[in-house]
């Protein structure tokens, strides 16, 4: 890993399209500037980690359950609601 | 195309019932072949099985399931060169279901499957929009059918 150490307001260019600049140093909080081109998703990583642990927990749903579950919403039940917070 | 499935039995799958995902989806990089099932039973759901490994499988839906009016999704360059986006082509778009153990059922607005229609290559994409959640609940009275014509009345009774 290349590791580059930068001050308030400095930049980091990645090719010649991105250029991140560090915009705030608060406590231990960066806040980043990034300039990138349309065809360059920049997300958090957090999110990468939600969208796979909720893959995984898709992928518990058996065919199974499914039809039980799909047949209860058939029937008109209501379906339930998660709880908070989940 | 013809597949064996351990619940099915051997399925015969059209075309258009092929799901191609080349990157995988995120956390299962490595199944990239998967056919839509479409069984009555699991209305409104569909189930999108691995043909790599049959035990693999998710159930997807239509987002009007889970959300009303319209669902912003934007693709970005890189994606649309990944579906091998051409003009005239159709995208179909299904979110991933999730059931817990109270059999709430919930799905991920966040990472929808993107496929386009003409080629069947789909990718999971992450949608923007703090509105979006991980894990919304079905909307109600939506996976009842629609009511059939309604029973004659029986006349000179």
């Amino acid at each position: 890993m290349l590791i580059l150490t930068r001050k308030l307001g400095e930049n980091i260019r990645i090719g010649d399209q991105v250029k991140i600049t560090v915009l705030d140093i608060k406590g231990g909080q960066v806040k980043l500037g990034i300039d990138a081109p349309p065809h360059i998703a920049v997300h958090r990583e957090e999110i990468y980690e939600r969208i796979r642990e909720e893959n995984r927990r898709a992928s518990n749903v058996t065919p199974r359950l499914l039809r039980e579950v799909a047949g209860a919403l058939r029937t008109n039940k209501k379906p339930r609601r998660p709880r908070e917070g989940s | 195309m013809r597949i064996r499935t351990p619940l099915w039995g051997t399925l015969e799958v059209a075309d258009d019932q092929l799901v191609h995902l080349p990157e995988g989806l995120v956390g299962f990089e490595d199944f990239h072949r998967f056919v839509l099932v479409d069984v009555a039973e699991y209305h409104p759901f569909l189930w999108l099985l691995s043909t790599e490994n049959p035990s693999v499988g998710f159930a997807v839906a239509e987002p009007r399931y889970f959300r009303e009016g319209t669902y912003p999704v934007t693709l970005s360059a890189t994606d649309e060169s990944h579906l091998e986006l051409a003009a005239g082509d159709t995208l179909a778009i299904f979110v991933i279901i999730a059931i817990d153990a109270e059999q709430c059922v919930t799905a991920n607005l966040r990472g929808p499957i993107v496929l386009n229609t003409r080629n069947r290559i789909a990718k999971q994409i992450i949608a923007f929009g703090t509105s979006l959640s991980l894990r919304e609940p079905i909307r109600p009275g939506l996976a009842a059918p629609p009511v059939s014509a309604v029973e004659p009345a029986v006349s000179g009774a």
